[in-house]
């Protein structure tokens, strides 16, 4: 590759970046067409790009762009308005140089294509701009001055002002004073997000400001509520200013620019895959000398310093190379302002935008994955859920559709939430076609509850809007959306009220490169299984008669009868052909992983589950992910390669019958009917027995007691490059906190909305269903209620005063910060 | 590589030579081109692959890298051997696998004119392997081709599925 093509392929990168930028900026310029620093910002990037294109000799490209860079000359002067016509053909202009670019880096040309309409409607589409303007009012939408004058100490020059005017030397009134507010409005914010030199850059922007309005005062009478008040700094600033451009926007620009540079992907695989290695080097390290110094018997203070240096220095490493792979979902949210547009323009709809937290991390690799899900449900907000405008007038709503666009994290994943304010969806024609379709009785779907119907919008071939549209409506996608973020470990969830609106939440996961999973041994192997698919382990008794767990025979196929029902039986090593079946007559030994993705549940049989934990995920070669067994692989901290199992397609190779869909809504429905409480008994650090909701917790987690940190009056603990509140049970229940006195740290991670809290207990004892429900009577501070666990009251604790904040958070002692 | 290169440059010199890493495998010799060789090491594979191809012993942990292992003697249907052998890790298509071998030999230059691309007296599964052959001092050396040992992995897990 010469120089030439490298520097062709450096602007290729670049202006992709820009024109996604554009894509933002016209729209957000539409909606707020006076906003001088966006149309300055998009002017630049089409010069940038014209600029550039000259200097390639790519005619076509300058031709165009010369023509867009006019327009917006046009319009940045003040000479036309932004209207549709405009930021249509402007939005044009974006696609065809979008599509230029493509061919220049596919072919290196510019492609047969003749772009010299979009010239001519660009130039149209100014002339007439221009020619509805003079025909118009004034509009005095100037802001920025086009270029400082070298000295600019005398009043400006009158002339382009009169340009601005109507011809007509008697404007009328009424119209006048309305506008004007705009530079006086804009002279101001000028003035106010000015950072420290405000003398330079504002006069020159303000002196026109204030010698219209002088005019125009001259001309029309009721102006006194617009009148301009100059700040002392600008009346005081020293005239004649400094003749330098206004650059405050392009520093700050660039200072970012400084910050971030380009890395090659490749080269940031490389280094997270060398952590990797070195992660597993310290555990190799640290297991040494701890047999080495075991053996000889002694200590060597100094070694085992290091040690423990490098342990937590390799523990930030891996957190910051990590990092390196995240992404803000914006890249995937940046699209939608654009297609939003297109589509409500389409539909004959009004729709505003509004997105919130855009700067949610996630996963590079997963950034991809969800984009074609996420726009399909844009899209289906916009086409189905959002009523014409005329529709929402008469049903007493705003003309203009709200669709809102909301990204968080919550217990480690990361939630999208597209929630629009329309019609909601029929529940009605849902639970008709569901009947239609033969997916649940008639009995069955009067009984079933309105969200669990609306589940049945993920079904395949299930639509029911009224009419297809070119956009949706055809019956696929909600089900290839659902397979899609299902495939990455995601789920996503329906809720709608009639009348009111769509929410649509998407879970998707941090990464796919770290994920908890089980460990489980099949003779001598051993296997991971990815936790998200697991629902419970249950252990296999021989011989035991009368026993909850049994294995039968259906039709040749094991099953086993779980909690009333049937669970299909998946023998490891059997399906695996690692060794031969349990002899006849021999009952089976081992676990049940229960497994369940939407599709199917089954209980896969292992020998035994080793430990639960979180693996690095590796990819294998093609040959072996064609054999449908195998998800990838993984390294065990001992250097072992553990292959991980792929749930569904053992459960395909195996001929696991799918679960019926009706199945899947009944029994929703008796679990809702019936909720299970479960609580998780422990005993805190002070040796009180309470009980902890078991929806509340997230996990059980052991660490050293050196992870314990003291942070703005909290206890913290720092646990997976996160810190965590912890809290002690004690302090919860307005007792004594207790030191910490052993090594290690047990506690309850529990889930909350605003992210994780953990709760330090001396023991975890067993997880209880109490006979009868809570008792909401026996209640104190920080206890919820009591239960009755083997016939001794138990406290629930009250997990909302476990939040930091919360209450007046006492410092663990014994804990140096 | 080295044909791409002779069409873009066609006032070069054609390379008279490529260069091969030789190896024995059952008493035969044979050989891969060596650019696609990375490293070459004696070690044992550790954790099989359950319903994989009969020709891949198992995976390699090659500095956190997973890598198939392919047993030479199965693929190409030779009586296959317990010991642990000499792991040949070579790169093709962007992924990364290991060949192993009884011994390892040389690394020679071969005379591009000496190779004899009509397959010589090989059928079945060691002749789908084999892409030429050079005279030797000693013998015939089998020149294989990557592409060929990993395109034919995949028939007998085809077979095994059906049955």
């Amino acid at each position: 590759m010469n120089d030439n093509e490298e520097f062709v392929r450096e602007f290729l990168v670049e202006s992709a970046e820009n024109l996604d930028q554009l894509d933002q900026d016209l729209v957000a310029l539409e909606e707020n067409p006076r906003d001088s620093q966006r149309l300055a910002s998009i002017f630049r990037t089409v010069h940038t790009i014209k600029g550039t294109s000259g200097f390639f000799g790519f005619a076509k490209l300058g031709a165009i762009t010369h023509s867009g860079e006019h327009l917006l000359g046009q319009l940045r002067d003040g000479k036309i308005d932004l209207d549709n016509d405009v930021t249509g053909v402007l939005l044009t202009l974006v696609d065809a140089v979008r599509s230029i670019l493509e061919r220049i880096e596919k072919t290196g040309g510019e492609g047969e294509s003749d772009f010299h309409d979009l010239s001519q409607s660009l130039d149209r589409v100014a002339f007439e701009a221009a020619k509805r303007r003079e025909d118009g009012v004034v509009v005095v939408t100037r802001l920025t001055p086009p270029s400082t004058p070298a000295a600019p100490p005398a009043p400006p020059p009158p002339a382009p002002i009169e340009e601005r005017l109507p011809a007509d030397p008697e404007p009328t009134p009424t119209a006048a004073p309305a506008k004007i507010e705009t530079p006086v409005a804009a002279a101001e914010r000028v003035i106010a997000e000015t950072p420290e030199s405000p003398a330079a850059p504002i006069a020159p922007a303000i002196v026109p400001a204030l010698t219209m309005t002088a005019e125009v005062e001259a001309d029309t009478v009721p102006l006194s509520t617009t009148r301009v008040v100059v700040p002392d700094a600008v009346t005081a600033a020293p005239l004649p200013i400094p003749a330098q451009p206004p650059a405050a926007p392009q520093t700050r620009r660039s200072a970012v620019a400084e910050q971030s540079i380009r890395v090659d992907v490749g080269l940031l695989g490389t280094l997270v895959e060398l952590v990797g290695e070195l992660v597993l080097a310290r555990n190799q390290l640290e297991s040494t000398v701890r047999h080495t110094t075991a053996a000889r018997g002694d200590d060597h203070p100094e070694l085992l310093k290091v040690v423990h240096r490098i342990d937590t220095v390799t523990a930030s490493l891996q957190a910051a190379a990590m990092k390196t792979r995240m992404q803000p979902i914006e890249h995937v949210f940046s699209k939608f302002p654009r297609i939003v547009r297109d589509l409500a323009v389409t539909c004959g709809k009004e729709v505003t935008l509004e997105i919130d937290g855009a700067d949610t991390e996630l996963d590079r690799s997963l950034i991809e994955t969800i984009r074609d899900p996420l726009t399909h449900l844009v899209r289906n907000a916009v086409d189905h859920g959002i009523e014409p405008p005329e529709v929402r007038v008469a049903r007493g709503k705003p003309a203009a559709g709200r669709l809102t666009l909301r990204a968080y994290h919550e217990s480690g994943q990361v939630m999208v939430e597209i929630r629009d304010d329309g019609g909601g969806i029929p529940v009605d024609a849902v639970r008709k076609k569901a009947v239609a379709k033969g997916l649940i009785s008639t009995e069955q779907a009067a009984l079933l509850p309105d969200e669990r119907v609306l589940q049945y919008i993920f079904e395949p071939g299930f639509s029911t809007a009224a009419k297809v549209t070119d956009v949706s409506g055809r019956g696929v996608g909600m089900d290839v959306v659902r397979t899609n973020i299902e495939a990455i470990g995601g789920a996503v969830d329906i809720g709608s009220v009639p009348g009111t609106g769509t929410t649509v939440r998407v879970r998707i996961p941090l990464t796919l490169a770290i994920i908890p999973a089980l460990i489980v041994s099949s003779g001598s192997h051993r296997f991971a299984i990815p936790q998200a698919a697991v629902r419970e382990l249950i252990a296999l008794r021989a011989g035991t008669n009368g026993a909850a767990v049994s294995v039968e025979g259906l039709e040749g196929a094991p099953v086993m009868r779980l909690r009333g029902r049937l669970l299909p039986l998946v023998f490891l090593g059997e399906l695996l052909g690692l060794e031969a079946a349990a002899a006849p007559g021999q009952p089976p030994r081992g676990t049940v992983v229960v497994l369940r993705s939407d599709e199917v549940e089954y209980g896969l049989v292992v020998d035994g589950v080793t430990v639960s934990e979180d693996i690095v995920v590796k990819p294998i070669v093609a040959v072996l992910v064609a054999l449908g067994l195998y998800a990838g692989a993984t390294v065990r901290g001992d250097g072992a390669v553990v292959l991980i199992l792929d749930p569904r397609g053992i459960a395909q190779a195996a001929k696991v019958p799918p679960r019926p869909a009706s199945d899947r809504a009944v029994e929703a429905t008796a679990a809702d009917a019936a909720p299970l409480e479960r609580y998780l008994v422990c005993e805190s650090p002070a040796g009180r027995v309470v009980a902890v909701p078991l929806e509340e917790v997230a996990r059980l987690e052991t660490f050293p007691r050196e992870r314990l940190q003291l942070a703005a009056g909290h206890m913290v603990v720092h646990r997976e490059g996160r810190l965590t509140a912890i809290t002690d049970i004690d302090a919860v229940l307005a007792g004594t906190p207790q030191p910490v006195d052993s090594p290690a740290v047990t506690a309850v991670i529990l889930a909350a909305t605003l992210g994780e809290v953990a709760l330090r207990v001396r023991r975890i004892l067993e997880v209880v269903t109490p006979e009868a429900p809570i008792n909401h009577g026996l209640c104190a501070r920080g206890v919820l209620g009591t239960i009755a666990v083997a016939g001794r009251a138990t406290e629930v604790i009250d997990v909302r005063h476990a939040l930091p904040g919360a209450p007046p958070t006492t410092a663990t002692p014994g804990v140096t910060a | 590589m080295t044909r791409a290169a002779e069409m873009i440059d066609p006032g070069k010199q054609p390379p008279q030579t490529r260069r091969f890493c030789t190896f024995v495998v059952a008493g035969r010799a044979f050989a891969v081109d060596a650019s696609a060789v990375q490293e070459v090491f004696r070690g044992t594979v550790t954790t099989p692959v359950p319903r994989g191809p009969t020709a891949i012993r198992g995976l390699l942990n090659l500095r956190g890298r997973i890598v198939p292992a392919i047993d030479l003697r199965r693929r190409m249907g030779f009586e296959p051997i317990a010991d642990e052998g000499i792991h040949v890790v070579l790169t093709a298509g962007g992924e990364t696998h290991s060949l192993i071998v009884d011994a390892l030999t040389d690394v020679v230059d071969i005379p591009v004119a000496s190779i004899e691309t009509s397959r010589v007296g090989a059928e079945g599964s060691l002749g789908e392997c084999i892409e030429g052959v050079v005279a030797a001092r000693d013998g015939l050396v089998h020149l294989l081709g990557i592409e060929a040992i990993l395109a034919g992995l995949v028939e007998p897990t085809v077979e095994r599925k059906i049955r």
